[in-house]
């Protein structure tokens, strides 16, 4: 009776079947991110065998066994029929289409079920839920009495709901059980995508040659039905995707890769279960319509944050329920052999909808929510941000093992290694691309270094030159005034023993070699006071100051300066000042200096000193002496060069007037650094006002400390 | 006689000389040395009423000299005028601190000098 014809058709079908493993294994692996995607691979391949496996032992028993009362079967377990080929071919074809519908459950669980909850997951559903269902519509096709829904009536050719409406389900249930994956509906738009669409959209095309077995071969036979049932099969497909492409042309204004690949696998789960018993157009319709449903039933888990990573419930349960419906709206009635009426058909399929819903979700959602308790369904967080390739298989790619090491580097924050380059790859041009991007910016870094070690090392050699100039200066001055201190005292000794002989000789050229020694001095000594200042050891000695004394006495010092141009010396102290504390050697000494100024640029003239004691600006009481002359003046543009190290009104005042230079340079020295300052206002012609304000609050026990602050002075020298 | 004698403690030769002259016209009597060491000597054995000490001296220097005589009992009340190149921060307290009377710097204003050993002696 067996046809040889048939067996080969079904065996041919059942090897196309099985081919749809290569092509969900593609698609699921291709749609999630690379960190996992071996993860996905090992999930679909695993899942076969564990399927394969239990089908054997006592599924296919179940399922197609000697019914018990239309609820499943009781025998035919570990099948092992010697001479019946049509029953073995006929198992190895159910048996393929088993693994067709658990593997289905992978692709939407996948980047975050564990793997060994996963392998439980494909016992349970192709050890109890698929081959009861199985039984109730399909029992009784190898012979026997039919299941319950069959006897009703219930119609579905090739399994849109026994195969792919229960592998939609259960993904359903078990994706609702461990919640979204990290990162899917969190913060942007931005989706989490799939690291290879191109092996995504082979996998695809490889279902759909793989679904004309799948179609072709569940008429157990090669008939006059096969090329029909092929041909919708293959419009279904075709329909679907285009109908999804157009709707996401509609939505997105982009042909999205996703949306064309699930209308085509809708189209195909659609067409599945009345192949059949529909015409062309019809096929056409109900992939076209089959599409829709696909690209909104995904749009609706999006907007309820329900993740499929692939889109298999919408693509499988949505579409297969909706092929299911479809028996009834477009197959042929007398085609059906139900002998009933359309509408009648119709509530027997939807019956067979329902049922497979509540029997399928209800049980698998019950245990999958126990067996969560027992055992978690998912794989930790971390595990999960590491990717299930390494957490689950300890398996890496390239890319991870680049991101790897990428990452340990940005932890050590050490750049001095290089990642390894792994040659003719485009990680390896990334790894490639990243070593030189290192190797630029260590330059980069080494760069900076080299120069911001040279500025800092001029700047120590700045500092110490100028170290090395000021104790230069310092220690020049003071050889240089040990000999000058011998030629001046064996001066003064020589015209000490000329006045006790009453010798007059040479006298004059005495006192020129004298009054030589004396400016030479003077200037040495101002050098050396300026290297002080500028090496910070000029220190200030804060004491009392009784003013009138003082004034009187530099009165006195000054007068033979005073007769010298024939000038004429006032000296006025305001009432009421009494002393003040600040440093007596250096007030002198500025006092001095502006006094010698002033008789120097000044013929036959009045040179005034007063001294006053006002509140300044800042509340401070300042003590104010001023020396005014009569005397020729400072032009506008020189009034702040004086106070400049040798530099007096013109350089021709240096040959007329003499003078070292030195003196108001360290007068404003002096003066600020004991808090105050010196000004001047000048006419030129009609004389110059020097005004020195020096602080009346100084404390003497600051004195120590004020010795270390670097004055404010100008670099000179 | 109630000549008093001075002790000049100075390392250069043309300086001590310059010093000694002009003060044996004031009618002291001088001894001199050469270093630290051998001016601690004199003023230890011979009773000199005052001393000019360079503070700049080879070997043992000023500062320690000073030092040493006012920790020797027959040594200690003989006034010590320092005589500092006033280049260093600091020297004068140093000179005060390590127990000199007064402080003349370089060069030598003599009159200054006459001034102070007048006061120093007349105590």
């Amino acid at each position: 009776m067996t046809n040889s014809l048939d067996i080969a058709w079904m065996l041919v079908a059942a090897a196309l079947v099985m081919s749809m493993q290569v092509g969900f294994c593609f698609l699921e692996s291709g749609l999630v991110r690379a960190k996992n995607s071996i993860n996905v691979a090992i999930k679909n391949m695993a899942d076969f065998c564990v399927s394969a496996v239990v089908y054997w032992l006592f599924g296919f028993g179940i399922m197609f066994g000697a019914s018990y009362y239309g609820w499943f079967g009781i025998d035919r377990f570990l099948l092992n029929e010697t001479g019946d080929y049509w029953l073995t071919s006929f198992f190895v074809f159910q048996m393929v289409f088993c693994g067709t519908a658990i593997t289905i459950i992978s692709g939407a669980v996948a980047e975050r079920m564990r793997f060994s909850a996963y392998l439980l997951v494909a016992l349970f559903t192709s050890g109890i839920i698929y081959p009861f269902f199985g039984h109730w519509v399909w029992g009784g096709v190898a012979g026997g009495n039919p299941g319950w829904l069959a006897s009703h009536g219930f119609l579905d050719f090739a399994g849109s709901t026994v195969v792919h409406s229960v592998g939609g389900w259960v993904s359903f249930a078990a994706i609702l059980v461990i919640g979204p994956r990290i990162g899917q509906f969190e913060g942007s738009d931005r989706k989490i995508q799939g690291h290879n669409l191109t092996l995504a959209t082979g996998g695809a095309l490889i279902l759909w040659v793989g679904w004309l077995g799948f179609n072709g071969g569940s008429t157990l036979a090669l008939n006059a039905d096969v090329p029909r049932i092929i041909l919708n099969t293959l419009l279904g497909g075709a329909f679907g995707g285009c109908s999804a492409l157009l709707m996401a042309y509609l939505v997105f204004n982009v042909a999205r890769i996703w949306a064309i690949m699930n209308g085509i696998i809708g189209g195909l789960v659609s067409v599945t279960a009345c192949c059949n018993l529909i015409s062309a157009p019809a096929a056409a319709l109900v992939g076209t319509v089959a599409g829709v449903i696909c690209f909104c039933g995904i749009q609706l888990f999006e907007r309820y944050k329900i993740d499929d990573a692939v889109g298999a419930v919408p693509a499988h349960a949505f579409c297969g329920v909706w092929g299911t419906l479809a028996v009834a709206i477009f197959g042929r009635a007398e085609a059906w052999g139900t002998g009933l009426g359309r509408s009648a058909q119709f509530l027997i399929q939807l019956e067979g909808v329902v049922v497979c819903f509540l029997w399928t979700f209800i049980t698998s959602y019950l245990f999958f929510r126990i067996f969560n308790r027992i055992m978690p369904l998912r794989v930790t967080k971390q595990e999960e941000i590491d990717g299930l390739n390494v957490s689950e298989h300890g398996a890496t790619t390239e890319l991870i093992d680049l991101i790897t090491e990428m990452e340990d580097q940005e932890l050590v924050g050490s750049f001095d290694k290089r990642v390894h380059v792994e040659p003719h790859t485009e990680v390896g041009q990334i790894a490639g691309e990243y070593n030189r991007v290192l190797d630029r910016v260590e330059e980069e870094f080494l760069r900076r270094e080299e120069s911001t070690r040279r500025a800092k090392q001029s700047e120590l050699e700045a500092i110490r030159a100028n170290e090395v100039k000021s104790n230069f200066l310092a220690n020049m001055s003071h050889e240089l005034r040990t000999p000058l201190g011998i030629i001046t005292g064996y001066v003064e000794l020589i015209q000490e023993d000329m006045n006790e002989s009453e010798l007059q000789t040479h006298m004059d050229d005495l006192n020129t070699i004298a009054h030589s020694s004396r400016h030479l001095l003077n200037l040495i000594n101002g050098v050396l006071d300026i290297s002080k200042i500028e090496s910070g050891q000029m220190e200030v000695h804060l004491v009392s100051i009784e003013v009138q004394p003082l004034v009187d006495e530099l009165a006195q010092t000054v007068q033979p300066l005073m007769l010298e141009n024939n000038n004429k010396l006032q000296v006025f102290v305001e009432e009421g000042i009494e002393n003040f504390v600040s440093d007596e050697t250096k007030l002198e000494q500025c006092l001095l200096n502006l006094l010698a100024n002033a008789a120097k640029f000044t013929h036959n003239g009045t040179i005034t000193l007063s001294v006053s004691a006002l509140a300044w600006n800042n509340g401070i009481v300042c003590y104010y002496f001023e020396v005014k002359d009569t005397g020729i003046g400072i032009p506008e543009e020189m009034r702040e060069s004086i106070f400049q190290t040798f530099t007096q009104a013109d350089s021709s005042t240096t040959r007329e007037y003499g003078g070292t230079g030195l003196g108001l340079t360290i007068t404003r020295s002096f003066a600020r650094m004991l808090n105050g300052d010196v000004t001047v206002t000048s006419e030129v012609g009609k004389g110059s006002s020097f005004t020195m304000r020096l602080p009346a609050n100084l404390d003497p026990t600051e004195g120590a400390a004020r010795a270390l602050t670097t004055p404010p002075f100008p670099t000179i020298l | 006689m109630n000549t008093k004698t001075a002790l000049i403690i100075e390392d250069n030769a043309a300086l001590r000389e310059m010093i000694r002259r002009r003060l044996i016209r004031r009618g002291l009597a001088i001894i001199c040395a050469v270093d630290g060491e051998s001016g601690i000597e004199i003023a230890r054995k011979e009773g000199v009423d005052i001393i000019l000490l360079d503070m700049n001296l080879p070997g043992k220097n000023g500062w320690d000299v000073a030092q040493k005589l006012k920790s020797m009992e027959n040594t200690a009340i003989i006034p010590i005028i320092a005589i500092t190149a006033h280049a260093m921060r600091g020297d004068r307290e140093r000179t005060l601190q390590a127990g000199c009377d007064e402080y003349v710097s370089k060069p030598i204003d003599f009159d200054m000098l006459l001034e102070k050993i007048a006061e120093l002696m007349a105590l």
